[in-house]
């Protein structure tokens, strides 16, 4: 018997049926891929050429992105203040590493940034000039003797957080009020260890990056950089275009001017938006860098 | 305090609200909340001191994070096993008059505060892991993987099946489940054209 050509016609037909039903069933997987832009471009053709046939997986498409839009403008729930403290203690009564477990390098970098801090106050702000880094080295050098080491090591005594006042509010614009707050605790203790090489969005000559590290801004996570600018400290700070805008007051003056800039006990704040990020730079009056010289990298 | 333990907190603490947050969304119990963000410092803690390389901050607390629900859950056996497999031609997915994107856009808004979290704790535990790290953290499917320890290929699948089944269970409580007319396209219908 031979196959009519209506029977090759029919088992034709069904093998693409088939094809299509199991396209189908596979490619559901894909779909979140597709949405978040996560394919590869095998995948994505695999995935537009069976979308153009199936209004199912393109309503499911459709579904997946009212979805992910929703979820992610939801505002963030914040810890309750009851919680932070709960935390805060229990991290306090939690156990310390005996001086053995300490890495020297790290004991090194506590005593160089003391040492800093010393300097710093000697000599009324300014960071370190010519004469200071001969006192800072003959600090450095009793520093290392074996009876100092010794006795920082096992004697360091840090603030216990949950005994920490609150500090005065400089600012009504509660991000601006956080870096100013910042700003003063880099003037007063000593610069937090270098975290990760994160690059600086902006930048203006004469710069030297000293630290960076992560920080707490209008409730969300920050980029900090203490920056030595012609032998001044300056902080800037970077955060998402979400919170940057979240003020009106600062809206309004970047609508108006480009720039929003204030100060508060001659200590200058200057923020401007970039394509990617909001920047907020602070430091002593009249010691900011120009806002035309600060280019964006 | 140690200086270690300064630079731990110092290191951690701009994560604590947002690592509390994904928690809530996980459990909807605040009190619950509380003891697994706790819980997840306390153990981050222990193993600061023994971390050899620089790690990306939050995802390293959310890996331990999620150790945390898995035990926790494991002790109280209230783990969501069951994964329904919900196909896009599901019944419902099929035949509910806001199964289409703006009429389902619509729906979500209109629904009571706090359904949508709901529905969110109500997902099986895997599906659920990823639908906040993707949807809420806007991580990548490979940053996903290595916090959750699973293959790049599973976070998708997961991500798929835990938006429908969402999809599937707000549109199961939304009542009105008009049936449509009968869908074009399938090779079934031998793309015979009928209308909407």
């Amino acid at each position: 018997m031979t196959d009519s050509p209506k029977n090759t016609a029919t088992a034709l037909q069904d093998d693409k049926a088939d094809y299509w039903l199991t396209m189908h069933a596979e490619l559901q997987d894909l779909l979140a891929g597709y949405a978040d832009n996560e394919l590869t471009a095998e995948q994505v053709l695999r995935v537009e050429a069976h979308l153009s046939g199936c209004v199912e997986c393109r309503n499911d498409l459709a579904r997946q992105q009212v979805i992910t839009a929703y979820i992610a403008d939801a505002a963030l729930v914040k810890m309750p203040l009851s919680t932070q403290q709960n935390i805060t203690q229990k991290l306090n009564q939690a156990a310390d590493f005996t001086s053995t477990d300490n890495k020297p390098s790290q004991v090194l970098s506590y005593l160089f940034n003391r040492l800093k801090s010393l300097v710093n106050t000697k000599y009324n702000g300014n960071f370190v000039t010519k004469s200071g880094w001969l006192v800072a080295a003959s600090l450095f050098i009793i520093m290392l003797s074996p009876w100092y080491l010794k006795s920082v090591v096992s004697n360091v005594n840090g603030t216990d957080l949950a005994s920490v006042e609150p500090t005065v509010s400089m600012s009504d614009i509660p991000m601006i009020d956080d870096v100013l707050q910042q700003y003063q605790q880099i003037q007063q203790n000593s610069l937090p260890a270098m975290e990760d090489n994160a690059t600086r969005t902006v930048n203006w000559q004469n710069a030297d990056v000293l630290a960076s590290w992560t920080v707490n801004v209008g409730g969300a996570p920050a980029q900090a950089f203490a920056v030595r600018y012609n032998n001044q400290v300056i902080l800037q700070v970077e955060i998402s275009p979400e919170v940057f805008f979240r003020n009106a007051e600062v809206r309004q003056a970047v609508a108006k001017n480009g720039i929003y800039r204030s100060q508060y006990n001659r200590i200058e704040v200057l923020a401007m938006p970039t394509k990617t990020a909001g920047i907020i730079i602070v430091g002593p009056e009249n010691r900011l860098p120009e806002r035309d010289n600060i280019i964006e990298s | 305090m140690t200086i270690l333990k300064q630079q731990f907190i110092q290191l951690t603490e701009p994560w604590w609200h947002r690592l509390y947050n994904i928690a809530l969304q996980h459990t909807g119990n605040a009190a619950t909340a509380e003891d697994w963000t706790q819980e997840t410092l306390l153990r981050a803690w222990k193993d600061f001191a023994k971390l050899q390389e620089r790690v990306a901050t939050y995802a390293w607390l959310l890996k331990i994070l999620d150790r945390v629900i898995i035990d926790d859950k494991r002790r109280s056996s209230r783990r969501n096993q069951i994964a329904p497999v919900i196909m896009v031609d599901d019944e419902i997915l099929h035949g509910h008059a806001c199964s289409t994107a703006g009429p389902f856009k619509q729906m979500l808004e209109q629904q009571q505060q706090g359904k949508l979290n709901e529905a969110i704790q109500q997902l099986p535990d895997d599906f659920r892991s990823v639908v906040l790290l993707r949807d809420v953290e806007g991580f990548s499917y490979k940053e996903i993987a290595e916090i959750l320890s699973v293959a790049q290929g599973t976070v998708m699948s997961r991500l798929s099946r835990g938006r429908r089944l969402l999809a599937h269970n707000l549109l199961k409580t939304t009542s009105d489940t008009k049936k449509n007319t009968p869908q074009i396209d399938s090779p079934h219908t031998n793309n015979q054209k009928t209308l909407d």
